[in-house]
């Protein structure tokens, strides 16, 4: 095993356990939509459950999964070893004792402030120093891939940056630029005020912090998946990647566009002028647009599979994939939950129309189809390959890796079209129950909150699966050498044409001209309020 | 940069979506027509309970017959807990709380707003359908969060109003 | 040598242009605009205007 390795599986584990437990949360809240009634599920329990479910599987799974992954990318793309090893060692070590401190404080029900953590809602300091130390671990792992990618431009200055390390590098600028927002909430307002440092906090000022990170946060998600999409998939398929610069667009339009988004998840607070609303609304319409162009390119590069494979028709190259490899089916699959996801969140981010979905259940089954498919079942697909990779091991009980995508699939469309619609008919989101004093309105969502019941028991058939697996494999699968993970061909090499496309310096900047114009003037016209702040409360 | 002729095509019907979608929003919004709630005033949550117009939360009907509700979000209830307002009149809700944030959402309508400790949430909405309406919080606002919820009755005839509330 | 010839005559081999991916991909755009105009219209306008 090289030493790289070890340090990319040492993040895959710790990204493999938190989504193991998350999972087992997870099946609470499905039983509490089923409403059944059991001894465990309280109150408190579901709360803190739900807290512990939404940190672990969206900031630490994803994060962990998503730094093993970067360091993995970047040595197979490179052909060499990271540089500054330590400093990622040291990484990996701070990420996870900030890991192990909040989700300490949640288990121990000081925390259950969700993993939005709306101040004045008041959780132990564990968990907001925490919370800062895994994205200050994040940040090592930043810097020593920006390292890499500097120490290898200086050796090679002609060459064009390999797409996968050039998707890495978007994922990375865009979680600097994130993660400034919920850097400042944390520091200068979360954790001075769980200390007792200062008795009150403004709460929408530390919205708009918190969004400033909450929105590129979902690209900081989604951008490795699409690497995943379009780096490895199409090699799996069988086939090459349909257009190397259209990848690179797409990697660049996130980078310039992620950021300056944040006040759509605003769009219902006082406080906030409704112009200032409007500008997010508008640049998160755009982001609609590299998500389309993905769409294509991924799927001409199935079509070129298939074609190579020998079909002639219209649509008989789909039937040439290789359906029965985890790895591309679990992609297959999350790009068409992806399809409704994206649907849904060009509502959600339609300024007005948000109105009718705000933190409704819509909410919740919209981004179970985006973080919770898109993403993660692109990433326990590329588990299949990675943990062998990085282990040196047989995939092990591999018919459950098969059936795994498959039973995600189908969990999560039961789930998610049921929440869309308990949503619409005015269910909120993170309810324990619904009685409402036996209103006829919460009797409607009954149908609803079944299915997504028993959508939920999928999900979690198909997580035991994927943790089946993974333990198998990494730690009772056959030791022998394995098959390298190779990146796709593009069809066309990509020369040095558009070479503007790799250089990041430029489209950094234009993105930190974009949050600003976004985020000054109205936190400064913020600041100009006679503002009162609240206390703390920690009901829970 | 060579792009495939197909794969262009798409690229402007994306555009196209995307532009449909941006006039949409824009004539609901230069139209007037929607505005979120986006009110700018700000109150001291510890002066809410006692305050002159939300410490006495109720209706108040205009000589229009407009009317004004004023709510005062409270772990776990809204205040008042049932609440008349007149079918077809513009109804401005001001809402205010001394502890957490919250949510204000009466279910299945427009009528959907974030109450935030410090601030004053306002909006105004017309309900043209008399009848019985389920308000609830969708902000998690601890333990309690899932029973705090109101009603809100529409009345077809105003003058039952008068009176009923404070 | 043999690579490069394989690589510029592939899109001839496919077919010049993925008209399957066309036509999945249009099916979906139409889709997305029709669902989302249609929640639009029937569902967001009639449940009322907001104004400050």
């Amino acid at each position: 095993m090289i030493p790289s390795h070890r340090l990319a599986l040492a993040n895959l584990w710790v990204a493999v356990s938190a989504f193991t437990i998350a999972s087992a949360m997870a099946l609470m809240q499905a039983l509490s939509r089923a409403d059944l009634d059991l001894p465990f599920r309280t109150p408190k329990m579901y709360y803190l459950s739900v807290t512990a479910h939404g940190v672990l599987m969206a900031i630490v799974f994803t994060t962990f999964f998503i730094m093993a992954l970067g360091y993995f990318f970047t040595e197979r793309a490179f052909h060499r070893s990271i540089e500054q090893r330590t400093v990622g060692w040291i990484s990996f070590g701070v990420a996870t004792l900030g890991t192990l401190m909040a989700s300490g404080a949640i288990l121990l029900g000081k925390a259950s402030v969700l993993y939005t953590f709306y101040p004045p809602l008041k959780a132990h300091p564990l968990f907001y120093i925490g919370a800062t130390l895994l994205i200050v671990g994040s940040w090592g792992w930043s810097w020593v891939l920006i390292r890499t990618y500097l120490v290898w431009k200086r050796e090679n200055p002609e060459s064009r940056t390999p797409l996968a390390v050039h998707g890495m590098l978007a994922t990375i600028i865009v979680w600097l630029l994130a993660t400034v927002g919920v850097a400042a909430e944390a520091l200068l307002l979360l954790i001075p005020w769980s200390l007792g440092f200062t008795e009150k906090i403004d709460p929408i000022l530390a919205r708009m912090l918190f969004w400033w990170f909450g929105h590129p946060l979902v690209y900081f998600w989604l951008i490795p998946a699409y690497v995943i999409w379009y780096t490895i998939t199409p090699k799996v398929a069988g086939g090459k990647l349909f257009s190397d610069p259209l990848a690179r667009l797409v990697f660049v339009m996130f980078i310039v566009l992620s950021t300056p988004v944040g006040f759509h998840h605003q769009l219902m607070d006082p406080g906030v002028d409704a112009t200032w609303k409007l500008f997010h609304v508008f640049n998160t319409q755009l982001i609609i647009f590299p998500s389309m162009l993905t769409a294509f390119t991924i799927i001409a590069s199935f079509e070129v599979a298939g074609r190579l494979k020998g079909a002639r028709g219209w649509f008989d190259w789909l039937e040439k994939l290789p359906w029965g490899d985890p790895a591309f089916s679990s992609v297959a699959l999350a790009m068409m939950i992806f399809a409704i996801g994206g649907w849904g969140g060009a509502i959600n981010a339609a300024y007005g129309m948000n109105a009718m979905v705000h933190n409704t259940a819509w909410v919740q089954g919209h981004f179970h189809l985006t973080v919770g498919t898109a993403t993660a079942l692109t990433f326990m697909g590329f588990s299949y390959r990675l943990m062998p990779a990085l282990t040196g091991r047989d995939l092990e009980l591999g018919l459950l890796a098969i059936i795994q995508p498959y039973l995600w699939f189908m969990g999560m469309l039961l789930f998610s079209i049921s929440n869309h619609l308990t949503g619409l008919q005015g269910m909120p989101r993170r309810i324990y129950q619904f009685q409402y004093g036996g209103s006829e309105i919460a009797q409607q969502w009954l149908p609803g909150t079944g299915i997504s019941a028993v959508g939920g028991l999928f999900l979690f058939g198909s997580a035991l699966c994927f943790a089946a697996v993974m333990l198998g494999t990494g730690l009772a699968g056959t030791k022998r050498p394995q098959k390298e993970i190779d990146f796709a061909e593009p069809i066309e090499p990509p020369g040095h044409k558009a070479m503007i496309l790799d250089n990041m310096k430029v489209w950094t900047a234009i993105a930190i001209v974009l949050v600003i114009a976004a985020y000054a003037l109205p936190i400064i016209q913020h600041l100009q309020l006679e503002r009162f702040g609240a206390r703390g409360l920690s009901p829970f | 940069m060579h792009v495939d002729l197909y794969e262009r095509i798409w690229m402007w019907g994306a555009t196209a979506i995307i532009v449909v979608f941006l006039i949409s929003i824009g004539v609901t919004t230069f139209s007037q027509a929607f505005v979120p709630p986006s009110h700018i005033e700000t109150i001291d949550p510890d002066e809410v309970r006692s305050h002159s117009e939300f410490g006495e939360p109720g209706v108040t009907i205009h000589a229009d017959g407009s009317a004004t509700v004023v709510v005062q979000a409270i772990m776990y209830a809204f205040l008042p807990r049932e609440i008349h307002v007149p079918r077809g009149q513009p109804v401005t809700f001001r809402i205010a709380t001394p502890d957490l944030i919250h949510g204000f959402q009466i279910a299945q309508t427009n009528g959907n707003a974030m109450v935030v400790p410090g601030y004053v949430t306002q909006f105004t909405t017309v309900f043209e359908e008399a009848g019985e309406y389920l308000i609830v919080c969708n902000e998690y606002c601890g333990i309690g969060h899932h029973n705090m919820f109101g009603t809100l009755i529409v009345e077809e005839n105003p003058s039952a109003i008068t009176g009923a509330e404070r | 040598m043999s690579d490069d010839r394989v690589e510029s005559s592939e899109p001839v081999e496919i077919g010049s242009h993925p008209k399957g991916t066309l036509a999945i991909v249009a099916v979906y755009g139409a889709l997305f605009l029709l669902a989302w105009l249609v929640l639009y219209f029937f569902v967001f306008v009639p449940r009322g205007t907001l104004t400050p």
